[in-house]
């Protein structure tokens, strides 16, 4: 580590001692070791309420979502109920979504989003017109 | 690295007054956001609330009052409080304090600009659910 230092160090200066029109040294883009990420959260979305689970990214980057099963309490699977599904960030004690989907379940992504460097959080929303508690599963993966 | 490059091209290049560099200001900002966090506890439960630091700072967050408490004469009137950064269904507090409402702030610290939060816990010692109130102050 110490010699590539010493390596980009030699080579930066010797680029600004270039005499050429080049006279502006750049610095090197901090090179971030960013991994794909897959997260599941599951819980319970009551009648006009929002459920959301934190994370963070590392550096600006995109990210997806699925909702992947949308199940009534008594076990029924309702593929026809759509709901939000959002990415925003955590604010007091809820999530503020800044881009969403209402949508049914499906096992293909239905959200694609660009995060910033930072907090985050996938929210699970009542849009309007739920009257049942229903029973969630999200599968969303990030780079962290 | 840039003052290194800078040092040693002076002999190839007339330096000019713009060739100065500052670095940037450490000087933490003082708070200037307040924000109260109300809500109900109940015995064992955590709760926790999101805020966002404009720019690197000081964070001042203050267990201001526990209300409508039940609690015991042996055991103390105490709360588990720290801040952190939110994770998950929660907040994942860098450090915890155990403190008593009251005058503040019971936690005092730099923050970097981002979105942090503050998490309280009950300990065990309420028998039944009271109304809390906590002041964040921050950049």
């Amino acid at each position: 580590m110490m010699r590539l230092l010493l390596t980009v160090t030699v080579l930066l200066v010797a680029s600004a001692c270039n005499n050429d029109a080049q006279t502006t040294a750049t610095s090197p883009s901090p090179v971030v070791q960013a991994t794909l990420q897959t997260e599941f959260y599951a819980d319970t979305l009551q009648p006009g309420d929002l459920r959301f689970y934190s994370f963070s990214v590392p550096s600006d980057s995109t990210a997806s979502a699925m909702l992947g099963s949308i199940v009534r309490l008594d076990g029924r699977v309702d593929a026809s109920q759509r709901i939000g599904l959002g990415f925003g960030y955590p604010s007091g004690t809820t999530c503020t979504v800044t881009q969403w989907v209402v949508t049914t379940s499906g096992l293909t992504a239905q959200l694609k989003g660009w995060l910033t460097k930072g907090v985050h959080c996938v929210a699970i929303y009542d849009p309007g017109g739920m009257t049942v508690p229903l029973n969630f599963a999200v599968r969303f993966e990030h780079f962290f | 690295m840039s003052v290194v490059t800078s040092a040693a091209c002076t002999g190839d290049r007339k330096a000019s007054t713009t060739d100065t560099l500052t670095s940037p200001s450490l000087s933490p900002a003082d708070p200037i956001v307040t924000e109260t966090f109300t809500g109900t506890l109940r015995p064992n439960a955590t709760v926790f609330y999101a805020f966002t630091v404009a720019t690197y700072g000081t964070v001042n967050i203050t267990l201001d009052e526990v209300t409508g408490v039940q609690v015991s004469e042996d055991v103390p009137f105490e709360f588990e409080i720290g801040p952190g950064v939110p994770r998950g269904t929660g907040c994942s507090p860098n450090s915890v304090l155990v403190v008593a409402p009251g005058e503040g702030p019971h936690s005092s610290g730099v923050f970097d600009a981002g979105i942090w939060c503050v998490r309280l816990r009950e300990l065990g010692n309420m028998s039944g659910p009271a109304r809390f109130r906590i002041t964040i102050a921050h950049p």
